[in-house]
C-alpha cells in the first residue's frame, strides 16, 4: 500500500511519471528493510517509535480534516450521504453495499495484533484489554469523522476514481485544497503513519511468528524459534515476517 | 524476506497480489471466528473458563454473539469479486488461495504436526 502511495505522490508531481509494477515492488521492498532495520538494530527505540506514532497519528488526522472541511467545496447532504452507486455491476445496490464492506473491513481488524505483543509487557492481563479499548474508541469516532468528511468533499465520484495517480484520495484532497505543496504535505502524513504501522506490523508478526514455532506449529519451527543469546531478538523471525 | 518474495509476484500479475491481500482479511476474519465461536461453546455448553481480571461480566456472552453475527457476512463477502462481469483477471481468486492453504495446512497438521504441537493455554501458568 505505501508503495503504491509513494507512486501516487511521484504521479501527482510528475506529469510525465509512467507506472511500472517493478516501481511499485521496489518502494515496498524499502519500507520493508526500514521497517526490519527498525526491529532489529533499533530495537530498544521500539517504544519511542510507537508513542511518537501515536502523537503523529493523532495530530495528522487534525491536519487533513481541518484543511478539507475550511478549503474544499462541499456537497450537499442528500448527495453526500443519501446517493449510492452500483458500478460492479451486481443485481441490486444492497448486494452491492455488502460485497464494498471488504474495503472498510481492512480498519475493522488488526486490533488484536497487540496481542502478540503481551509477552513483553509489564501485568499484561490488565494492561491489554485497556489497550484494545483504548485503541478501538477514538479510531472508530476517528474514522467515522474522516468518512463522513470524504462524503462532503468528494465531489464528482468517477472522476476522482479515473484519477492520474491511481489512488483516489490524492485526487480528493488535490480537487479539496486546490494546493499542490498541500497535498504533498498531507499524503506525506498519510505515508508517515503507514510506515510507522508497518514497523508494528513486523514487529507484532515477528513475535507471533516465533511464539508458533516455539510451540513447534509451523514447518522449520526450530529454527525460527532461535533467539539470538547476544541480543535478545529473534533474528530468524524478524527476517521473515 | 517472505514479504520480499509476496511483494516480487507483483512483477509477474497484480492479479495474484491483490488475491493475497484479500487472503490477509479472510485469514484474520476466519481466526476471529474461530476464537469467538470456542468462546461462546464454552460458555454455554462447557466448563467455566480460565480465571481472568478484567472482564466484561454479564455482557460478555452477548458481545461474543453480536461479533459472530458481525463477522459472519463479513467473511463471506470478502471472497466476492468486484465487479461484474468476472474474467480470469477481475474474479478475487482468496477463495482458491484460502481452501489452498487450509488443505495444506490440515495435511501438515495430520502428517506431523498433531505429534508435536502444544498449546500455549497449557503451558501458562495464571498469577492472579
Amino acid at each position: 500500500m505505501v508503495g503504491g502511495i509513494i507512486q501516487g505522490l511521484i504521479a501527482l508531481n510528475k506529469a510525465e511519471y509512467v507506472f511500472e509494477p517493478w516501481h511499485a515492488t521496489l518502494l515496498t521492498i524499502a519500507v520493508l528493510t526500514f521497517a526490519i532495520v527498525f526491529n532489529t538494530v533499533l530495537a530498544n527505540q521500539l517504544p519511542m517509535v510507537e508513542g511518537g506514532a501515536l502523537v503523529i497519528h493523532f495530530v495528522g488526522f487534525f491536519a487533513i480534516f481541518i484543511p478539507l472541511w475550511v478549503l474544499a467545496p462541499k456537497n450537499s447532504t442528500e448527495m453526500a450521504l443519501f446517493t449510492f452507486t452500483n458500478n460492479g455491476g451486481w443485481s441490486s445496490l444492497g448486494l452491492s453495499a455488502m460485497i464494498g464492506l471488504t474495503a472498510p473491513v481492512s480498519s475493522l481488524i488488526g486490533y488484536d495484533c497487540s496481542v502478540h505483543m503481551s509477552e513483553e509487557l509489564r501485568d499484561a492481563s490488565l494492561t491489554m484489554p485497556k489497550a484494545i479499548m483504548w485503541t478501538v474508541a477514538p479510531n472508530a469516532i476517528f474514522g467515522l469523522l474522516m468518512v463522513v468528511t470524504l462524503c462532503y468533499t468528494l465531489g464528482d465520484a468517477e472522476a476522482v476514481a479515473d484519477t492520474p495517480t491511481r489512488q483516489p484520495f490524492i485526487q480528493l484532497f488535490l480537487n479539496g485544497t486546490g494546493s499542490l505543496t498541500g497535498t504533498n504535505v498531507m499524503v506525506s502524513i498519510v505515508v508517515v503513519c503507514l510506515t510507522c504501522c508497518c514497523i508494528s506490523e513486523v514487529a507484532t508478526a515477528s513475535r507471533q511468528l516465533w511464539s508458533f514455532a516455539r510451540d513447534k506449529g509451523l514447518p522449520g519451527s526450530i529454527w525460527l524459534m532461535h533467539v539470538s543469546r547476544y541480543t535478545t531478538l529473534i533474528w530468524q523471525a524478524l527476517r521473515d515476517p | 524476506m517472505f514479504t520480499c518474495l509476496l511483494v516480487c509476484i507483483n512483477l509477474g500479475s497484480s492479479v495474484a497480489l491483490n488475491a493475497i491481500n484479500s487472503l490477509g482479511a479472510v485469514s484474520i476474519l476466519s481466526s476471529y471466528f474461530i476464537t469467538i465461536s470456542c468462546l461462546v461453546w464454552r460458555r454455554l455448553f462447557g466448563k467455566p473458563l480460565p480465571p481472568r481480571r478484567w472482564s466484561l461480566g454479564r455482557l460478555g456472552i452477548w458481545t461474543n454473539i453480536a461479533a459472530l453475527c458481525v463477522l459472519t457476512p463479513l467473511w463471506l463477502f470478502a471472497f466476492w469479486p468486484l465487479a461484474r462481469p468476472v474474467t480470469p483477471e477481475t474474479m478475487n481468486w482468496s477463495s482458491a488461495l484460502f481452501g489452498g492453504v487450509m488443505v495444506l495446512a490440515t495435511m501438515f497438521y495430520w502428517a506431523y504436526g498433531r505429534w508435536v504441537f502444544t498449546g500455549p493455554v497449557v503451558l501458562v501458568k495464571r498469577d492472579l
